[in-house]
């Protein structure tokens, strides 16, 4: 949610303040509910081009729905129902699943990545095996908390056993596979360049993937929540008016090369942006993982 | 780099003794390798740049044995334990099945006095095995598991049956699975997988995908039409969930390739003032997730092939055939845009109009072009050369047969898939410049197309190998094409290599071919060549042949060949042909293959001094006389009778061969009754054949012409002046002006 507010160069109402947000789901939204849709609040730095917003603007009724929409497609019951009462807006009639959703988003949010495979294992018995990637991030992450809690025979023990296996069958897990390892190169891990790993979003980039193959299992037929398209498509317009010399009032501005910004996750402020790491940097590291 | 690993023998080695090396090392994992391998156990690189090895460490006893117990308390933790071992690891799935615990599986699963949330965690595990590598799910099948998830398919608990149809889903969704005779050998299986249908949406999902893989012969079409598939199947297009319409389509497709009766039946079916097309329709919508789009495209375009849709209806022009194009472009994933090629060849193979809509698009052609040129990925070609390197060392024995296997899985399927790119490709030139001229000019422009064309006429694979012959094949209908850029590609050597090879399928046969027969035409400069190579014994073995297409296209390029010949070769397909085998030709079922025997006599008999010198071989000229009185006697239909006379006509040409006929007074009496026959094609032939008799200059035509008149022949030809037919009245002018 910060983040939306960012951009929007919103400033936080009568929230607990938007570092109170980061690992958590918000527990109130009102100021959400009451702002100024976004595009009227652009307006008045208007930059580049006349002012055309006003025609755009869309009713708020429709943005508290994009939150609504948002807070129980990404699993956040708790927030999901007070919105529901300050906003005046029905919940959607499949929420009853979102406990199991909310059980698992819980222990990857908390580190407890095991359990939360073992309840996946559980209550989505093909899940797991049919998309192998997402086995491999949340299998990754069980390694990153490892490493995060300096357990490093466990960690290479869990490596050797169960993610070298994945690293053979894909070339780009081994190399994400390779990034992670890294860490345990590092006497400091949280100076590193692959630090980022080691931040409480990367959890929570893992969380919504989870989140998102979950949603697909239960037959649903948006697993991302409509605001990321929203926002995904905001960025698709900005670039072709660039590309075409429109000039035109940019109504967001990020880097949409870093994936975390389009999956709308809450940025955190402790950890500083990292630049990517020089790609000589794993050279070294280039030698087999399980013989460290 | 160092790799590890661990010899067969400790994979499968007795239980007690691996007990004993994970109780000892549990607490030390990095020395663990050290302490099982000798030291030789641990190998410098070979030199291949294998992949990081892990060492594949054996089930705990323990777990091996609890799962063993007849104790349901027992066992099933130690499933539970065991299903989470293998989500997400086929090494996980090789062990489990070489340790034979697949027996013990199924032996709960029909085991009575076990419970049902016991057998469910079972199915998952058995389901999660068959989410393997291919012949982890071959070993599933040989071990029986189909008939056993078959059976709690029909217990009362839903949840078990749901995990049973999801598991039997997942083994028949492999495509070497090839187990659908199980289901069609009891006949309640197939309606009561149909009648569960209705109870859950997975069951929905699930019983679609086995129906789809299980439908693979018009028998089985019909066992499932007739136990109500389609009703069923409208209502799974009626979900809300794309993941059911989905199978449910796919289902539909299946069921309706080339089937008349299922398409009928898709036809008449409707529900809630909709029919069943309509819904179809509606998946083709732009806002419908791209899979939908081309499945219903796909069955619209099966609808029509069937004839139940014309060819102009809009919902071919103005959806299927632009959804299909459109998803051809480079924007699309590899898999979308062979799907969609491959449904647009289908829909615009047998469709002047449709082929011309098609070619309309700006792209289609270029897109086309770039499925050529998708080849394997560096890293690939990498791995292909690894397993042959695998192969040829003795130390990874343990690891070899999972390793080979994953690897050739992982390999095969990226040559599967540039493999199938190019066969799509070809499907749709062919299908594109099957009538026009002016789509084969553009598709000749394409870059690469005949190098690759002339590579893949070679492939050891009979798909594609079939698929370039027939984009050849469709190139070779231009004259101009033959004239040019056949002379610069030798494409006829691996045709003709392709013709003498026994293991071409009749298919490919066929279109080889009638490729040939175009690339003989007289103008066509690979005819030499193709003579050269011993083309003419070649076309008369395939006379012999059994299939109708063959024999025909045998004479056909016969005739070709012998079209304003030298004489040389017309005395070579003399010989080469015998005469027995001209007649059986002659008495073919097919009346195509008489006709072009007939023309290939024609065109042999063709030029004067050709016509004396062979007419005089031998028994020839007696034999052809034979032919002709036998085609002229039989009741043949007057095209043919036609071409019989006219064999007559030319044989009137020559100048000794003109004897033939006056000696024989039955032909004469035949030649002068065609002259009234109520066929004018007839009377127009025989009077082309008295012209040439009575013709004036010629050394002893007075005696012809008086022994003619005698016969009537004259009065005839007076009468016939009347003729209304133009081309008629001309040879009878022409004639009567021989006569004086």
């Amino acid at each position: 949610m910060s983040f939306l507010m960012d951009n929007f160069n919103l400033q936080p109402r009568g929230l607990g303040g938007a570092a109170s947000l980061m690992t958590e789901p918000p527990a109130s939204c009102s100021a959400m509910a009451e702002a100024h849709p976004p595009y009227s609040s652009a307006s008045s730095q208007s930059r580049h081009a006349p002012n055309l917003s006003h025609r755009l603007n869309p009713p708020r009724e429709a943005i508290n729905r994009l939150i609504m929409n948002y807070l129980v497609t990404e699993g956040f019951k708790e927030a999901a129902e007070k919105f529901q009462n300050e906003a005046n807006i029905a919940l959607p009639n499949d929420v009853g699943d979102m406990d199991n959703r909310i059980k698992i988003r819980t222990a990857i949010q908390t580190g407890q990545i095991r359990d939360a495979i073992l309840i996946v294992h559980q209550l989505y018995p093909e899940l797991l095996d049919d998309d192998r990637y997402l086995f491999f991030h949340l299998q990754q992450q069980q390694l990153i908390e490892l490493i995060r809690e300096s357990r490093v025979e466990e960690a290479l023990k869990f490596a050797s056993e169960q993610l070298a296996e994945r690293g053979e069958e894909d070339p780009a897990i081994l190399e994400e596979l390779e990034r992670t390892m890294a860490l345990l190169a590092f006497e400091n891990p949280e100076q590193s360049p692959f630090a980022n790993l080691l931040s409480a979003s990367h959890r929570q980039k893992v969380a919504s993937e989870l989140n998102a193959a979950l949603l697909k299992a239960e037959n649903a037929e948006y697993s991302q929540p409509k605001l990321a398209g929203l926002l995904k498509l905001l960025l698709w317009s900005q670039k072709e008016l660039v590309k075409k010399g429109v000039e035109y009032k940019r109504v967001l501005d990020f880097d949409p090369s870093d994936p975390m910004d389009i999956s709308l996750m809450p940025k955190t402020r402790n950890s500083q942006p990292q630049p990517p790491p020089p790609p000589q940097q794993l050279d070294y590291l280039g030698g087999p993982l399980i013989d460290q | 780099m160092v790799v590890t690993v661990r010899p067969q023998e400790a994979a499968g080695s007795p239980a007690r003794e691996s007990r004993r090396l994970e109780t000892d090392t549990s607490s030390q994992p990095s020395q663990q390798l050290m302490d099982v391998e000798s030291p030789s156990g641990y190998l410098t690189a070979s030199p291949s740049p294998a992949p990081v090895s892990a060492p594949m460490s054996p089930l705990s006893p323990t777990l091996v044995e609890d799962i063993e117990s007849p104790d349901e308390e027992v066992c099933l933790p130690a499933v539970l334990q065991l299903r989470s071992r293998l989500i997400g690891s086929n090494r996980q799935k090789h062990l489990v099945i070489e340790q034979g615990l697949v027996t013990r599986l199924l032996q709960i699963m029909i085991e009575p006095k076990f419970s049902n949330e016991f057998k469910i965690a079972v199915t998952h595990t058995l389901g999660s095995l068959a989410k393997g590598l291919d012949f982890h799910v071959k070993a599933l099948i040989d071990h029986g598991a189909v008939p056993v998830l078959l059976n709690s398919v029909v217990d009362t608990d839903p949840k078990l049956i749901e995990a049973s149809l999801g598991c039997l889903r997942s083994i028949f969704q492999c495509a070497n699975a090839r187990s659908e005779d199980t289901l069609y050998s009891d006949p309640s299986i197939i309606p009561h997988l149909i009648g569960l249908m209705p109870t859950s949406v997975n069951n929905q999902i699930s019983v679609a995908t086995i129906l789809t893989s299980a439908c693979k012969t018009r028998e089985h079409q019909d066992i499932l039409c007739q136990h109500g598939l389609v009703p069923s199947l409208f209502q799974l297009l009626g979900s809300p969930h794309s993941s059911v319409q989905l199978p449910g389509l796919q289902c539909l497709t299946i069921l309706m390739f080339s089937n008349e009766n299922a398409t009928k039946l898709v036809s008449e079916m409707s529900l809630n003032d909709q029919t069943m097309i309509e819904r179809i329709e509606t998946f083709m919508d732009r806002h419908r997730k791209i899979d939908l789009q081309l499945e219903a495209s796909k069955c619209i375009a099966y609808l029509y092939r069937c004839g139940v849709l014309d060819e102009s209806d809009k919902r071919i022009t103005f959806k299927a055939l632009p959804c299909v194009v459109r998803m051809t472009k480079k924007e699309a994933s590899l898999e979308h845009r062979i799907f969609a090629a491959d449904t647009l060849s289908y829909l615009i193979e047998i469709s002047a109009e449709l082929q011309r809509i098609a070619a309309i698009s700006n792209h289609l052609i270029s897109s086309m072009a770039s499925f050529l040129t998708m080849d394997l990925s560096q890293e690939d070609k990498r791995a292909l050369r690894n397993i042959s390197a695998d192969s040829s060392s003795h130390q990874q024995l343990s690891m070899n047969r999972y390793h080979m296997a994953q690897i050739k899985q992982k390999v095969d399927q990226t040559t599967n898939l540039s493999r199938d790119m190019k066969r799509s490709a070809f499907k749709v030139y062919a299908a594109l410049g099957a009538n026009d001229e002016e789509i084969r000019k553009r598709i000749i422009d394409t870059e690469h197309l005949l190098p690759c064309l002339l590579e893949c006429l070679e492939d050891s694979n009979l798909d594609l190998q079939t698929a370039a012959i027939g984009c050849l094949h469709s190139l070779s209908r231009s004259v101009q094409l033959l004239r040019t850029t056949f002379q610069d590609h030798p494409v006829w050597r691996p045709l003709m290599n392709i013709l003498s090879l026994p293991t071409s399928t009749v298919g490919m046969l066929i279109v080889a071919s009638s490729t040939l027969c175009n690339l003989l035409l007289e103008f066509s400069p690979s005819k030499e060549p193709i003579l050269e190579s011993g083309a003419i014994s070649l076309l008369c073995q395939l006379t012999h042949k059994f299939e109708p297409a063959l024999r025909l296209n045998g004479v056909w390029a016969l005739m070709n060949l012998s079209f304003q010949a030298d004489q040389m070769i017309k005395v070579q397909i003399i010989k080469s042909l015998e005469s027995d085998q001209v007649f059986r030709l002659l008495a073919d079922q097919d009346v195509n293959v008489v006709m072009k025997t007939l023309g290939l006599i024609r065109n042999i008999l063709s030029n004067k001094n050709h016509i004396d010198n062979i007419m005089g071989m031998d028994d020839y000229g007696k034999q052809i006389m034979q032919a002709v009185v036998l085609i002229l006697e039989s009741d043949r239909i007057p095209e043919v009778k036609e071409q019989a006379l006219c064999i007559l006509g030319h044989i009137a040409d020559g100048d000794a061969a003109k004897d033939f006929i006056m000696s024989n007074e039955d032909v004469l009496k035949k030649v002068i009754s065609y002259m009234t026959h109520h066929s004018t094609r007839l009377r127009t032939a025989a009077v082309f054949c008295i012209q040439n008799l009575i013709w004036a200059k010629e050394r002893g035509a007075t005696e012809r012409q008086q022994r003619l008149k005698q016969m009537g022949v004259d009065k005839i030809l007076q009468q016939l002046f009347e003729s209304d037919d133009a081309t008629l009245a001309e040879k009878v002018k022409g004639a009567l002006e021989q006569m004086p």
